[in-house]
Order: structure tokens, then C-alpha cells, then sequence
């Protein structure tokens, strides 16, 4: 029984972060593609220590603690506390780029999870409007609904911000095949020593463990609204 | 330069710890400086006049008189002669209904090296509707080791409009002094009615000096800074400041959301980015001169 929840957790986590997942996530580079524009990053190693940065300094730091705080919300059924979570997630999409991408990715996650995998715990996001739901809230709120583990439900999550980095480098640099499988396997030791710094997380007030040193991928999210050639929304 | 001080000033009221930096070692680490502000200003006859304000230890206000017609610009003073570790600074601002004024700092704010714990500044802000503010302070140069925490929480009601920044330097390029390590953490955060619409938090802390050399985080830059507009014609302002950031020496961007306009700076150093942050004001502040302290 034990075996048949770990591999029905698995299953479900493949399929939500997979680029299949109706969510455009294909369509948002996070800035990368301005990195790539002005020649910050142009190849394999500069790849991954931009990537590196955002997980261990930037705004997927700050995501991933905002989704252990709305996990632990969620799996708790309080909403009041997910709300309140999912504000301050909001109000951390500091430029209009990294707003659009996180949240026309949460609404769109909640649209399809609502229609494939519900759960009582997406009710508790109701009261969020699509254009204020974060996209770590959105699928911290439905993982902790069907029971999955707060380290596999990270470590899924963040393999999922990832691989979508990865993939838009393979797409801008440009990287090859192999460059981009080496780019995610390099990125193993820092996503696993990310999770489990964020879930060691204190319960307590988010912002006060918030802290971005990333002060030029949050430019860069600014600056690629002005890139005179543009593949990525973001 | 000398101003006047406006008659409506309180008397001053001041608390009798000495600066940190002007006593012999053994006590050092004990005496800390505090400095108090509680400024508020209110509005009659469209006229803007100061209500109250209350200093206290370090932190002195000085506001000079301004012909009828102009706003009035009040300049808070750190008699401590900088910042060191343990110090603690308390700033509360008001606008009241209507009035329209400026805040701003005297000099740039130098934070010391500390052996203990990290200076702490918080401000409070409070803009009522219908109200003007500007939040102007120099900007802050940190010296090797130095730690520093501030915690910034703006409330904006109606229809108040907010203009603001937050800039600095990391040791004097000039002077050849390098931040290696040190810790700054700077929080943000503005709620309109009661409604939290911006959260922002830098942690810069450990080998700072590797840290800013890393393409993602400092991207080689020395000196950075955040500029802040909040009104109705936010996102109409955009085209504007972009035009003036085209010019920039460092590196500058600009984004519009939901009733704020935001601008970001990189730079090489602290008269780059004081260029720069000038130009992005002047598109913002449709002419208006900027307090006389910034031009010295």
C-alpha cells in the first residue's frame, strides 16, 4: 500500500510538472532571454550558474518559499493563512513580465488541475482572482491536497522551474541535446540542497525569510520588455 | 549651507547617548546610538505645513521655509556622523490629507564596519488620500563588514500618490575601498488600503564581494538602487522614464503593473548611479527642482 502511494504521488508529480501540463510554461524564460542577449549567458557553464543564482539567490528561492508555507497552509485546510500567503506572493512579482508569467501560469494550472485531478484543497484558493494567483501557490495548494510529501512535492516543482530554464537555453544559447541533459544533471546537488533548505523553513512570517541577491535577473526581467527580437513572453 | 528651521517645530528632545564612535574602545561595543523621528505633515488652505515633529537622539529634522506655493521639504540629519553595528533608527512619516512634501536625508548615510550585531532602520510611511509624497534619501555607501538590516513598510490610502527610492553604494570607488563581506538585508513593502501590492526583499550578506561578481546577482556592479512611483499616471510615465534610462551609464530598466512604476539600477559605481537615478527623477518630477542637499 505504502508502495502503490509513493509510486501514485510519482505518477501524479510526472504528469503536473510536465511540459505537457497545459500551462504555456514553454512560452517564459524568466529573463534568460534577455541574459542571453546581452551575452551574460552564451553557454553551457554560464548557463548553469544563472540558473544556479536564481535557485540559491533569486526569485526561485523566493518562490520555493512561498510554496512550502502554502503547502504547509493547504494541507492544514487554512485559508485564511493560504490567502494570506498567496497575497504576499502576488505582491513579490515585482515587474509586469514576472507577474504575467507566474500568474497566467497559476490560473492556468488551477483551470486544469480543477478539470483533472480535483481536490478539496483548491477550494481554498477561491478566493484568489487568476490575475493575483502565484504559480508555486497554485501547485503547492494541489499537492498538498492529494497527500504528496513536502520534499517530493519541491523537489518536483523546483526539477519542474528547471527544466524550463534549461529548455529555454537549449532554445536561445543555442545548447544541444546533450549540453541541456548535462545542464539539468548539474543542477541536481543545488535544486536537492534547495529543497532542503526551504523545507526546514520556521512557520513563520514568510517575508521576514525572504531575501534576493539576484539585483540583475531582476533587471533583466524589466529590460526583456524592451528586447527588439523576442521568442519568450517574459 | 544653513536653513531655517520653520517655526512649527517642535523643541527638540534628546536623548542623552552619546555617539558610539566618539567614545574610548571598552564601551564600544555597548553604546549604541538610537535616533528617532515621528514627522507629520498636514494640509490648510492648500497650503502644506508641518504638524508634528518629534526628534530624538541622533536623527535631527530640519525643514527650511519655502515661498507660499511650494511644498516643503523636510531633510533628516544623522548627528551620529554615520552608522555602526547595534545602532537603532526609527522613522515615521505622515502626509495628511492633501498635503504634498518631500523627505529627505542631509548626506549620503555611511555604515561602518561592525563586530556585533547588524544597525537596524525602520520607516513608516503613511500617505492619506489625496496626498503627495516623495522619499528621497540620499544614498547609503556600506563599508567592509558592515551590517545593516532596514525594514521599509509604506501605507498609501485612496488615491495618494508616492514617489520614492532607495539606492546604494558599496565603498567609495574613489578611495579604493572594496566590500568584501558584510550583510544587508533591505525589506519593502506598500500596501494601498490596507492591501499588501508590493513585496520586495534584498539579502545580500556573506563574501559580498564574489557574490556581486556573479553575472545573475551584481553583474560586476558596485552600486544599485530601486526607484518607486505609485499614482494613476504610472503607467503612462513609463515611456517617459525609459527614454531618460536610454542614456544611462550603468545599467537601468524600467517596468509598469498595476499602478506602479518601477525602475532598477546597476552601476559601477556611486556617481554613475546617481547620474542616472537624477535623469530617471527629472523625467518623473515633470521639472521640479530636486532638494538642494542633492545638488552639494
Amino acid at each position: 500500500m505504502t508502495t502503490r502511494m509513493a509510486e501514485g504521488a510519482l505518477y501524479d508529480l510526472l504528469s503536473w510538472m510536465s511540459p505537457s501540463y497545459p500551462i504555456g510554461a514553454f512560452a517564459y524564460s524568466s529573463g534568460l532571454e534577455w541574459a542571453v542577449e546581452t551575452g551574460h549567458v552564451r553557454n553551457r557553464t554560464s548557463a548553469q550558474g544563472w540558473i544556479a543564482d536564481l535557485i540559491a539567490h533569486g526569485s526561485i528561492r523566493t518562490d520555493m518559499i512561498l510554496f512550502v508555507h502554502a503547502y504547509r497552509a493547504a494541507a492544514a485546510g487554512d485559508g485564511a493563512r493560504l490567502r494570506e500567503v498567496g497575497a504576499l506572493a502576488a505582491a513579490m512579482l515585482t515587474s509586469r513580465e514576472r507577474h504575467l508569467e507566474s500568474t497566467a501560469q497559476g490560473a492556468a494550472f488551477r483551470r486544469t488541475a480543477q478539470a483533472t485531478s480535483p481536490t478539496d484543497s483548491l477550494a481554498l484558493l477561491d478566493p484568489i482572482d487568476d490575475e493575483a494567483l502565484a504559480y508555486p501557490v497554485a501547485a503547492a495548494c494541489l499537492m498538498a491536497g492529494h497527500g504528496v510529501t513536502l520534499e517530493s512535492a519541491l523537489t518536483a516543482w523546483l526539477h519542474g522551474s528547471i527544466a524550463n530554464l534549461v529548455s529555454a537555453a537549449q532554445r536561445l544559447v543555442p545548447l544541444g541535446q546533450t549540453d541541456g541533459q548535462l545542464l539539468i544533471r548539474a543542477l541536481r546537488e543545488p535544486c536537492f540542497a534547495a529543497v532542503a533548505e526551504a523545507a526546514a523553513l520556521a512557520d513563520e512570517d514568510p517575508f521576514e525569510q525572504m531575501g534576493s541577491a539576484a539585483l540583475h535577473a531582476d533587471l533583466a526581467s524589466m529590460a526583456h520588455e524592451t528586447q527588439y527580437t523576442r521568442l519568450f513572453r517574459t | 549651507m544653513t536653513f531655517q528651521v520653520e517655526d512649527s517645530i517642535s523643541e527638540t528632545v534628546s536623548v542623552p547617548l552619546p555617539s558610539a564612535r566618539s567614545l574610548a574602545a571598552p564601551s564600544l561595543a555597548l553604546v549604541r546610538s538610537r535616533g528617532e523621528i515621528d514627522l507629520a505633515f498636514q494640509e490648510h488652505d492648500g497650503r502644506t505645513t508641518i504638524r508634528t515633529a518629534f526628534q530624538s537622539g541622533c536623527l535631527r529634522l530640519r525643514v527650511p521655509r519655502t515661498l507660499p506655493g511650494d511644498a516643503p521639504c523636510a531633510t533628516i540629519m544623522n548627528t551620529g556622523g554615520g552608522i555602526a553595528g547595534g545602532d537603532r533608527l526609527d522613522q515615521s512619516i505622515a502626509w495628511g490629507e492633501n498635503s504634498i512634501a518631500s523627505v529627505t536625508t542631509q548626506a549620503a548615510e555611511k555604515v561602518y564596519r561592525t563586530p556585533g550585531d547588524a544597525a537596524r532602520i525602520t520607516s513608516r510611511l503613511t500617505v492619506s488620500r489625496g496626498a503627495r509624497a516623495e522619499w528621497l534619501p540620499q544614498e547609503t555607501i556600506l563599508f567592509d563588514r558592515a551590517a545593516l538590516d532596514r525594514d521599509m513598510q509604506l501605507r498609501l490610502h485612496g488615491d495618494a500618490e508616492f514617489l520614492g527610492l532607495e539606492a546604494v553604494v558599496l565603498g567609495r570607488k574613489a578611495m579604493d575601498e572594496t566590500v568584501r563581506s558584510g550583510m544587508l538585508r533591505d525589506r519593502w513593502r506598500i500596501w494601498r488600503d490596507g492591501r499588501l501590492i508590493y513585496a520586495d526583499a534584498l539579502k545580500l550578506d556573506g563574501a559580498i564581494a564574489e557574490r556581486m561578481g556573479r553575472a545573475a546577482l551584481g553583474a560586476g556592479a558596485r552600486a544599485f538602487a530601486v526607484l518607486i512611483h505609485i499614482s494613476a499616471r504610472a503607467a503612462a510615465l513609463l515611456g517617459g522614464l525609459r527614454e531618460a534610462l536610454t542614456a544611462a551609464g550603468g545599467l537601468a530598466a524600467a517596468s509598469a503593473w498595476n499602478g506602479l512604476l518601477v525602475a532598477r539600477f546597476l552601476a559601477p559605481d556611486g556617481a554613475t548611479l546617481r547620474r542616472d537615478m537624477l535623469a530617471a527623477l527629472a523625467a518623473l518630477r515633470e521639472g521640479r527642482a530636486m532638494p538642494r542637499v542633492w545638488m552639494c
